[in-house]
């Protein structure tokens, strides 16, 4: 009885586990980081903390705007939204816009092209974050791997 | 917000950070070899490390900002002394594969949350030592879960150290209101992970108490 008790613990486990693997495989939009997109109108520049659960706005953080001459055009904060507004200077068709959140380490970018229209820094990179998350999962289980392997072995040996 | 991002701290810091942290390394490995088998412990470890590697996905929005888990204090009570090596390892996957924190200070990150870790697993494997009765299970959690908050609230003032330590190497404070917003952002993370904690130490307690490095008579 004890023994099937025992078993049926481990594949509550198990499944368990199973779960919350698909959950972070299909739930998740984007790593904590922070992602910078922006849009032609005056110019509006969102800054926002991905994650799960969806964005969290980068309020108060500081904003700088550079020319196209890498000289520092506009700086300001982000308002409570974490929206950032600036009039372009005419002639000048690209923008780098650095976002710093008020905490070290959480800093961002976006090169902004005006005749391009539209642009996202979280759009870089082809690999998604699902499947970057099954990446570290394969590194871990080969590390566990490894250790398996080396243990039947030393096994055998022994036998 | 406790992975630091490269070209934030003084080279001087960087380099301690490595130091300290693979002399740390090298000695979790001795001294749990003296104890056990390592290959057994790998799979606990990578276990323990892949949910340490997808805990920084979660996130809560605090103030104007936002933090994330960190569950070094579950991991430093599962994994005991091999907790440190398990951060390590999580941190590397976390800075290459999301670019969360930097790479040159990993050593340095690696040192802020790990040695909470240590800690945390420290003082649960002492009061349950002192305990000695099954049936103190909810006390051991609570402390489990006290211990969990402490190891968040120790990473947290490391990393303003590392921060601080900084400034003082180069001489101007740069970051010292950084240093204290981020103590403060992560006082409410200190409650959820020590519920967190203390919830998974009931939970390993009741169903599989041997995966508990703190449960178990050696490292």
């Amino acid at each position: 009885m004890g023994e099937r008790r025992e078993m049926r613990r481990g594949c509550v486990i198990v499944i368990v586990v199973f779960m919350f693997f698909l959950l972070f495989c299909f739930g998740i939009a984007s790593a904590h980081r922070i992602y910078v997109v922006h849009r032609i109108a005056d110019i509006e520049v969102y800054a926002y903390f991905g994650g799960v659960g969806g964005e969290t706005p980068c309020r108060y953080a500081d904003v700088e705007v550079y020319d196209d001459r890498g000289n520092l055009y506009v700086t300001g904060k982000t308002d409570e939204n974490g929206k950032f507004r600036f009039s372009p200077e005419t002639g000048v068709k690209t923008y780098k816009i650095v976002v710093k959140a008020n905490l070290p380490g959480h800093q961002a970018e976006t090169l902004l092209n005006l005749s391009g229209g539209y642009s996202d820094s979280s759009a870089e990179g082809a690999i998604g974050l699902p499947m970057r998350i099954l990446a570290g999962f394969g590194y871990l289980m080969g590390i566990a791997g490894i250790a398996m392997l080396y243990k039947s072995r030393k096994a055998t040996k022994e036998a | 917000m406790v992975h630091i991002s490269d070209g934030v701290l003084s080279p001087e810091v960087v380099v301690a950070g490595w130091i300290l942290s693979a002399g740390i390394i090298a000695f979790s490995f001795w001294w749990s070899s003296r104890y056990t088998e390592l290959a057994d412990e790998m799979p606990r470890l990578s276990l323990m490390t892949a949910a340490f590697f997808v805990a920084s996905l979660i996130h809560i929005p605090v103030g104007p900002s936002s933090v994330h888990l960190i569950l070094n204090g579950v991991v430093g009570i599962v994994l005991g002394v091999l907790s440190f090596p398990s951060i390590f390892i999580g941190l590397v996957l976390q800075a290459f594969l999301f670019q969360h924190g930097g790479i040159s200070t990993i050593g340095i990150n690696t040192v802020n949350m790990g040695i909470p870790a240590l800690v945390a697993y420290g003082i649960s494997k002492i009061v349950k030592g002192r305990l000695h009765n099954a049936e103190k299970e909810s006390l051991i959690a609570v402390v489990s879960g006290l211990s969990g908050g402490i190891a968040v609230a120790l990473a947290a003032l490391l990393t303003s150290v590392s921060l601080i330590m900084t400034d003082l190497i180069k001489g101007s404070p740069i970051y010292h209101d950084a240093a204290i917003i981020l103590l403060a952002a992560h006082a409410p993370l200190v409650v959820i992970e020590a519920i967190i904690t203390g919830s998974v130490v009931v939970f390993l307690l009741q169903v599989k108490p041997e995966l508990l490095a703190i449960a178990r008579a050696t490292a």
